[in-house]
């Protein structure tokens, strides 16, 4: 088969090259030098990230750790009932260290943080960026108690943000205080944010972009930092008595509105005057619930969509993230198995094959793109 | 002459067409010549560049979609997915592409689209070589350059 190109109008020409996945562009980049410059131009990036745009997250992308390796690996998977494997694990190259978390997507760009190690990665490009050290130094007698981490785009500045929230404490008394330092990708730099509000933070939750804002789910509230404008705001929780201090949190995005799952320890009770926040893997909760905030920010809007038990069989464990566009909550169950639970059918839950032991991994749908994110 | 309400479309080699207004306007361009001028709605529309072969399966996909967009009832989303199945693999690459061209100039958005998809899923598993021979395209990179080029992403070979 053969088609004369030599008069094929170059808009029609992108926008059939504007619908084929990254895989086959960076292959394509050989085919002639304006077929190469045309595929790495930042117009046809954005034409390209706009068609996908159009379709639905296609990717359910797993960061799990190989202990027997050490290393962590990023693997691919279609989103359909069976999670096939669709692409080659690819090796994250930072030196496992606490137990990383992915953060994002953001235009198919994701946020690798292993303790003191942080990394861009395209996933799609099989990319990755390390970022330099955080250069700043705390106060004496301070240590590094607590971190929350973020990460996002602003559409305004054209740029990629990755924003650290670390909780000081002091050596001897129970004092603390927060400093926040933000990376952008257009500079290359760390700097420190000013009037960064005195938060109990969590450790290690997972931001959540919503609105251009990011979202962290703190111990007492829901703390906002707007991408552009570099403003932090809080919303508060329900308040219905229903949320417990203690136990794991995490936000989703669900129904266009910002969702709040939480998760009610057996023994949540015992030790619900302890300011100690114990690690996920001793938990085993009795329920996991679902909060959606109807009208953005008002605390009175919370309403409790669904709520899903144990099973016998399965005991939950920890919520990693929604499948998106569906109402299927990813769990990690007790024992390491990777299961899910269709929201609408609370009492069903699926197994999945795709680890036998799945340790403390995390999941997010995603969508390729081919933003670089190298120099 | 077309009656009221429609439109007498002549393709490059002399063929004439009689379509209801509400099909040809599915193509902006011809949309705008009746909106700018009048005398396009009670004469004869010449489409440029565009044969009667090609102008008649263009009239084929507007129709359809065009009635579809008046009455859903009629022609359910799934019948037009299916309708857009079977017209596409119905062409030939030569048609394919005198399609592509002349829905571009003729802006039928919504055709365009489904043409130039077509095209992405024929192509995405293709090798550059075979890219280069459907697109009649001449390799203009040397060896040392190509080579370059491949080895810094051998994953996507």
């Amino acid at each position: 088969m053969e088609i004369n190109t030599t008069n094929l109008p170059a808009d029609v020409l992108r926008e059939i090259l504007g619908r084929l996945p990254v895989k086959s562009l960076v292959r394509f980049r050989c085919v002639c030098k304006s077929w190469d410059a045309l595929i790495r131009s930042p117009e046809f990036i954005n034409l390209h990230l706009n068609k996908s745009e159009e379709e639905k997250y296609n990717i359910i992308l797993i960061m799990r750790l190989i202990k027997n390796a050490n290393k962590n690996v990023l693997s691919f998977h279609s989103n359909n009932e069976t999670l096939d494997t669709i692409a080659p694990d690819l090796e994250v190259p930072i030196f496992p260290d606490f137990g990383a978390v992915l953060l994002g997507p953001s235009n198919g760009i994701v946020c690798i943080v292993d303790g003191d190690h942080i990394c861009l990665c395209n996933p799609a490009m099989r990319e990755f960026r390390r970022l330099p050290d955080c250069p700043f130094e705390y106060p004496q007698d301070f240590y590094r108690d607590r971190e929350d981490l973020g990460f996002g785009y602003d559409p305004i500045s054209n740029d990629y943000k990755v924003i650290r929230l670390v909780m000081l404490s002091h050596v001897d008394d129970y004092t603390y205080q927060v400093r926040a330092e933000i990376y952008s990708l257009n500079t290359n730099t760390w700097r420190e944010l000013v009037n960064t509000p005195q938060q109990n933070l969590y450790n290690d939750s997972i931001s959540i972009s919503f609105r251009e804002s990011l979202h962290w789910p703190l111990v007492d509230r829901i703390l906002t930092f707007h991408l552009n404008s570099e403003e932090f705001t809080t919303i508060e929780y329900p308040d219905q008595g229903g949320i417990p201090r203690l136990g794991v949190r995490c936000l989703a995005v669900l129904e266009e509105s910002l969702a709040l799952i939480t998760c009610i320890c057996d023994d949540s009770d015992s030790d619900s005057n302890s300011n100690y926040l114990r690690f996920v893997d001793d938990n085993k909760y009795k329920s996991i619930d679902v909060w959606l905030i109807k009208e953005y920010g008002v605390q009175e809007s919370w309403t409790k969509m669904f709520s899903m038990r144990s099973l016998a069989d399965i005991p939950l464990s920890l919520p990693l993230s929604f499948r998106k566009d569906e109402e299927e909550l990813f769990i990690q169950s007790i024992d390491g198995q990777f299961i899910s639970c269709v929201l609408r059918h609370c009492q069903q839950l699926r197994k999945y094959n795709v680890y036998k032991h799945y340790p403390g991994g995390v999941v997010l749908s995603y969508r390729e793109s081919l933003v670089s994110v190298q120099e | 002459m077309a009656s009221k309400g429609n439109l007498t479309l002549k393709s490059c080699n002399g063929k004439e067409f009689i379509v209801e207004e509400k099909v040809a306007v599915m193509s902006t361009t011809i949309k705008n010549m009746v909106d700018v001028d009048d005398s396009f709605a009670q004469g004869v529309i010449p489409i440029i560049g565009v044969d009667g072969k090609i102008l008649a399966k263009l009239i084929e996909y507007c129709k359809e979609h065009a009635e579809a967009d008046e009455d859903e009832e009629v022609k359910s989303e799934e019948y037009l997915k299916k309708f857009d199945e079977k017209f596409v693999d119905e062409l030939n690459l030569n048609d394919l592409y005198d399609l592509l061209k002349a829905s571009n100039y003729l802006e039928i958005t919504k055709l365009l689209n489904l043409l130039c998809q077509k095209v992405a899923s024929m192509i995405k598993g293709k090798k550059p070589e075979e890219i280069r021979r459907i697109f009649n395209i001449k390799n203009d990179f040397t060896p040392e350059e190509e080579e370059e080029i491949n080895r810094q992403n051998p994953w996507a070979f």
